[in-house]
């Protein structure tokens, strides 16, 4: 006799909370008003940006402090051939993708060359020439950066409400997107390499196109998710988009909910904006609480909120071990 | 002859690039441990300085003695009281853990010291200088460079002769067998956590006397020393000088070409090594203390 498999009532669970989550997010523009749009686009659009570090840290295996690259680099992208052609920029998001996949697979084959702090350190390197060179041309808006010319002409409402969908769509997808994928074959093999890159080789999978193959889609990701971002203020300038600051925000999130997890960045995104709301007057303050919580958090519960609610609780609905059948 | 003298003042800056990345690569050699927060921690040393030069006996250079022993208790206490509670297989909690460190350090200062650009006053060695083959170079460049080579001597010379220097090299070699011999290889991380601030303080101290810098400073400071790193390639001596001459070189000469460039065409320099050389510069070299 066989026991129920665990993963049916678990997949139903995910169909259940992913249709409702796809409904609420759906509506949301019928029920809020025009400033909590523009605060929702925000909120996810920088769970987006987490969700692409948590993949790249807990799912790759590679740590970057360099994700502010893609998220410039999206919204340059954006804004330049928007700006140039006159073309309506959300039609681009999917060129947006490109690129910075494109660009991410361009630099992999050096960086991959170097380990752990010093790869995520050559990102930052990368992301600081970047900054330094559109900061340094005039054509690319030099230091006070450019503004998005088509989006002016366009009613400001659907503007607002679009720009929204494409933000929750990237939300939507940075959670059972993020989980769909670590239950496929790649998604697998992304873990086996992270855990044991020795075992992982050994089983037959090919390590280092299974990293490229993670740091491309992330680094594509996170562009769409800048590119997004900027849409959202019209205007785009190195010194912001390229800022070290937004590593700030992705680590803060990603640790304090847990690294490698689909639920911990939700967690860690609605603690960071709660955050903000309360100490965003504080200045320098604000920024030394969310380096702090990150300190104490890796010497005290290493996985993040999350995981000391997984750990009481049992409670984990985007698992994604397979539970061996129950013996009778 | 312009030209030179870019190149020797490039020289003269690079040995204190080169001091700038000693702290972070002696501490990766010994532990595999990278101090995302050193960058932080140098500008931190210059801020103590900034505060102790005016009680500096003598003369104000000598400022960098009291800040480098106040680095190292430092040290010792960062590696026993945090980094030493998260060391393990995986390095991502103790590179996080330093990140979030160096976050709370850097707005910390802001918030204490404000956000404005300053530097230590060494008096009229600031403007003294003197012709050596028809090139006019400042007394405090060379005065530093001096101490950057004295500190490298010195240090691969403690490590080679003395008694904790053996005891460092084998810990570094492997933490694990060291301990059957009766070291408690904690205790050797905390020293050597203490050496590698001591050495990034008196980079720090200088390169406050050399220039200025804000409570900002320290990410520009850990790019450079990272980059003199990896152009030495990992955990080699004085392949980790030369990577300093190397981007102290370019800097210069960028500067001369391009003066709003920055720091950019170092970043380039470091990215075309890495793509030519992987190994850095230091396969040209065989000279390694610590196993790879």
């Amino acid at each position: 006799m066989t026991a129920p498999r665990p993963t049916t009532t678990r997949n139903l669970t995910i169909a259940i909370l992913g249709v409702v989550s796809f409904v609420v997010l759906a509506a949301m523009p019928e029920f809020v008003g025009q400033g909590d749009l523009r605060l929702m686009i925000e909120i996810f659009t920088v769970f987006a940006f987490a969700q692409s570090w948590n993949f790249l840290a807990g799912y790759v295996g590679l740590m970057s402090f360099g994700q502010q690259l893609f998220i410039g680099l999206g919204a340059y992208f954006l804004f330049m051939t928007s700006n140039t052609w006159g073309i309506n920029p959300f039609f681009l998001l999917p060129l947006v993708f490109v690129f910075c996949g494109l660009f991410a697979a361009l630099v992999a084959p050096f960086v991959f060359r170097l380990r752990d702090a010093y790869f995520a350190i050559s990102i930052w390197v990368i992301a600081e020439i970047v900054r330094l060179f559109i900061a340094q041309k005039d054509w690319l808006g030099s230091v006070s950066g450019l503004p998005l010319v088509v989006t002016r002409d366009m009613d400001r409402t659907v503007v607002a409400v679009s720009t929204y969908y494409v933000a929750a769509l990237l939300a939507f997808l940075s959670v059972f997107g993020l989980y769909w994928l670590s239950r496929q074959k790649i998604g697998l093999a992304l873990a086996a390499v992270r855990d044991n890159e020795g075992t992982a080789a050994a089983v037959g999978i090919n390590v280092w196109w299974t990293r490229f193959f993670g740091f491309v889609l992330t680094g594509g990701f996170a562009g769409v998710a800048g590119a997004v971002y900027y849409m959202s203020v019209f205007h785009v300038e190195p010194g912001g988009a390229f800022d070290a600051n937004w590593m700030v925000v992705m680590l803060f999130i990603v640790i304090i909910g847990g690294v490698g997890t689909v639920e911990g960045p939700i967690i860690g995104t609605a603690i960071y904006f709660l955050f903000r709301a309360w100490f965003a007057g504080t200045g320098n303050l604000y920024l030394m609480l969310l380096g702090a919580a990150a300190v104490i958090t890796m010497l005290v519960a290493s996985k993040g909120l999350w995981g000391v609610v997984k750990n009481t609780t049992g409670f984990e609905p985007f698992a994604t071990r397979r539970l061996p059948p129950r013996q009778s | 002859m312009i030209w030179l003298e870019t190149i020797a003042n490039g020289i003269l800056l690079g040995g204190l690039y080169a001091l700038i990345g000693l702290g972070l690569g002696f501490a990766f050699g010994v532990m595999r441990v990278v101090n995302v927060a050193q960058g932080d921690f140098i500008v931190a040393a210059a801020f103590i300085g900034l505060y102790l030069y005016p009680w500096t006996p003598i003369h104000p250079i000598l400022v960098i003695l009291p800040v480098a022993l106040i680095a190292f208790g430092i040290g010792i206490l960062l590696q026993r009281l945090l980094i030493n509670r998260v060391l393990g297989h995986d390095q991502i909690p103790q590179i996080l853990l330093t990140f979030g460190l160096a976050i709370v350090l850097r707005n910390g200062m802001v918030a204490w010291f404000g956000a404005n650009s300053q530097s230590i006053n060494v008096g009229n060695m600031r403007f003294w200088g003197f012709n050596f083959l028809g090139m006019r170079l400042g007394v405090l460049p060379v005065v530093v460079l001096v101490i950057a080579i004295v500190l490298f001597a010195a240090l691969r010379f403690w490590l080679n002769r003395s008694r904790m220097g053996r005891i460092i090299r084998a810990t570094a070699d492997d933490h694990q067998v060291v301990q059957l011999l009766g070291v408690n290889y904690r205790n050797v991380y905390a020293v050597a956590m203490g050496l590698a601030l001591a050495l990034s303080a008196v980079a720090g101290v200088l390169l406050a006397m050399r220039g200025s810098f804000t409570p900002y400073s320290g990410a520009d400071r850990l790019l450079i020393a990272f980059e003199v790193v990896v152009i030495g390639g990992l955990g080699s001596f004085w392949g980790m000088f030369i990577g300093g001459i190397v981007l102290g070189v370019t800097q210069l000469l960028a500067l001369k070409i391009d003066p709003s460039a920055g720091l950019m065409y170092g970043h380039i320099v470091f990215f075309i090594i890495l793509i030519l050389s992987p190994q850095g510069l230091s396969s040209l070299f065989s000279m390694k203390v610590f196993r790879k």
